[in-house]
């Protein structure tokens, strides 16, 4: 009876400080996130804001635009957004157009081949609006010192997505390239599918705004100067432009917008 | 009798092991530690034990009142507790670069010209003055590839492209970085990096692309004045991972309108010096892998 009593008095004294010991060897910081008391400035707000962008190397015509955006944040992670962008300068030449115009002969002159200049500029085309939607994955945030002495909140995320742009031409099809049965030279514009990719990032000033910056690569179809790609000719040796003319091509657009946030308050994490 | 000694042996022990436990139990030794309820991740490597204050030179513990001086001192008889004092607000840079030595072995490609496309391979040599501020050397060797705009400019327009290749360039740059900052990576990693911007002067040497196939070409010696924008992400003590924008900007002469195929190269390049000069901007992207010499730092200051 006493070894029974013993070995009882025992086991439960040992009992706590083996759970104990056990509970000792789990380390505290097991499951822990590497950032405590984080600013989710993104979690269930919305976003929207207006700001301006612009075409990087495109052919023929840089667009300006202005580029209001509409957001929603599911978590700190993900968000679903929507993009517009209304092109202001329709009239911008790129450097290498203004050279192919310069180059051309005018109208009136002699040529022997080269279109006069009026009619190719007239089928180069341009952007004339875009709306985009896109999912947000935002992997990374941070802060960041400014010269040791400005702080600021920031993010960086991926963007993909699908959306429409609208393209333009001065005169689609000017008589020039009316010249077989089939035109020499016509540009394909209106409204077209585009696959919309990118990187962005917030950077905050306070916490209901921020600066917002994006990269998007905007890839459709499109003939930019509408004149012979693949080379087809007719029976009499004319060039001959149609849909199969048309090439999968990138345009990247860069913008910079000022976002606010709603609700104003943000959360702050465990 | 002796079980029940036994019994009671087993349990004095057990007793025994227990307030052991309890005496290295960090919370219960100081209750009042601050930051109680925070992880390490908060306070880790700004509590005063994480930081080892014998490697800072000619830094004693009668020199810094209030800090605790690490484990040892901090279980010894007498010695101040921890306490919310000992957290620093910001903490120590996670990277050092004063005095070190980057190599930056790099590609890069160009961006803005739609008719032709420069690959480009060299190197950054860097001598970090100050931790933001360095002096170094730029060199790279270029590789053209024409793009297939350049080619249908001839077949819709019926002209051949005026077109110059670039050969090599090296310059002197100098370097400052305005930002760092540290960002989480699913809030699982802490990633640091900073920014750095650049000035440079050097020299590019170019070469025409005659319009008519088989004609010399000449070359040109241009001084280029170029600004950097780049994004230094700290992988480890001596290495980091560089993405940098770089605008190259120089007066470069091209082969003039009207050449004449009987015309010797030297009039051609007088010619084209003369009437065929222009301003030509060249933005390049450039992916660098640094490496630091000496490989690892010293922190000089306590905080």
């Amino acid at each position: 009876m006493r070894k029974v009593i013993a070995l009882f008095v025992g086991v439960i004294v040992c009992l706590p400080v083996v759970a104990r010991a056990e509970k000792e060897r789990k380390s505290p910081l097991t499951d822990a996130p590497v950032i405590r008391k984080r600013l989710e400035l993104r979690d269930k707000r919305f976003e929207f804001g207006v700001g301006a962008g612009v075409t990087i190397g495109q052919d023929f015509y840089n667009a300006l635009m202005v580029m209001p955006k509409l957001a929603f944040h599911f978590n700190d992670w993900i968000s679903l957004a929507a993009v517009g962008g209304f092109n202001l300068t329709p009239t911008w030449k790129s450097s290498f157009n203004k050279d192919v115009s310069g180059a051309l002969p005018a109208p009136g002159t002699e040529s022997v081949k080269s279109p006069h200049a009026p009619d190719a500029v007239a089928t180069k085309k341009h952007i004339a609006y875009a709306l985009l939607g896109q999912i947000e994955f935002i992997p990374l945030s941070g802060k960041i010192a400014i010269l040791s002495s400005l702080f600021s909140y920031f993010d960086f995320y991926i963007l993909a997505g699908g959306g429409v742009v609208g393209l333009a031409a001065s005169d689609p099809q000017p008589d020039a390239c009316k010249t077989g049965s089939q035109p020499s030279c016509i540009a394909t514009i209106g409204t077209k599918l585009a696959i919309n990719a990118g990187v962005g990032a917030h950077a905050f000033v306070s916490r209901w705004a921020a600066l917002n910056f994006e990269l998007h690569d905007l890839v459709y179809k499109n003939n930019a100067s509408g004149r012979n790609v693949n080379g087809d000719r007719d029976a009499s040796g004319n060039n001959v432009v149609n849909d199969k003319d048309l090439e999968w091509t990138n345009n990247w657009v860069f913008s910079l917008n000022v976002q606010f946030f709603l609700p104003t308050k943000a959360k702050i994490s465990r | 009798m002796k079980r029940l000694a036994l019994g009671l042996l087993v349990i004095l022990a057990n007793l025994g092991v227990a307030k052991l436990s309890m005496a290295e139990e960090p919370g219960a030794a100081a209750p009042d530690t601050a930051g109680g309820d925070k992880t390490p991740a908060d306070t880790g490597p700004a509590i005063s034990p994480d930081l080892d204050m014998g490697e800072i030179p000619g830094t004693g513990l009668d020199e810094t009142p209030g800090a605790t001086s690490g484990k040892k001192g901090a279980e010894g008889a007498g010695a101040p507790r921890k306490s919310w004092e000992d957290i620093v607000v910001v903490p120590r840079k996670a990277f050092l670069k004063k005095s070190r030595v980057e190599i930056a072995p790099f590609t890069g490609i160009t961006l803005n010209d739609p008719l032709i496309r420069h690959y480009s391979f060299g190197g950054d040599l860097n001598y970090y003055i100050t931790d933001v501020l360095s002096i170094g050397l730029e060199g790279q060797y270029f590789i053209k590839e024409l793009s297939e705009r350049e080619s249908l400019v001839g077949m819709q327009y019926y002209l051949v492209p005026t077109l110059n290749k670039l050969k090599y360039h090296y310059a002197l740059a100098f370097g400052y970085v305005p930002g760092y900052g540290k960002f989480g990576l699913f809030n699982k990693w802490i990633v640091h990096w900073d920014l750095t911007v650049a000035l440079g002067v050097g020299m590019i040497r170019t070469e025409i692309i005659p319009r008519a196939f088989g004609d010399p070409s000449f070359t040109n010696d241009n001084i280029v004045g170029h600004g950097g924008l780049g994004v230094r992400l700290f992988v480890l003590d001596w290495l980091t991972l560089n993405v940098t924008f770089r605008d190259y900007v120089y007066k470069d002469a091209f082969e003039f309108q009207g050449r004449d195929s009987s015309m010797d190269i030297a009039t051609v390049k007088q010619r084209s010096t003369e009437s065929q000069t222009q301003l030509v901007q060249n933005i390049m992207m450039f992916f660098s892998i640094g490496l630091f010499v000496p490989p690892s730092f010293t922190y000089r200051t306590p905080r």
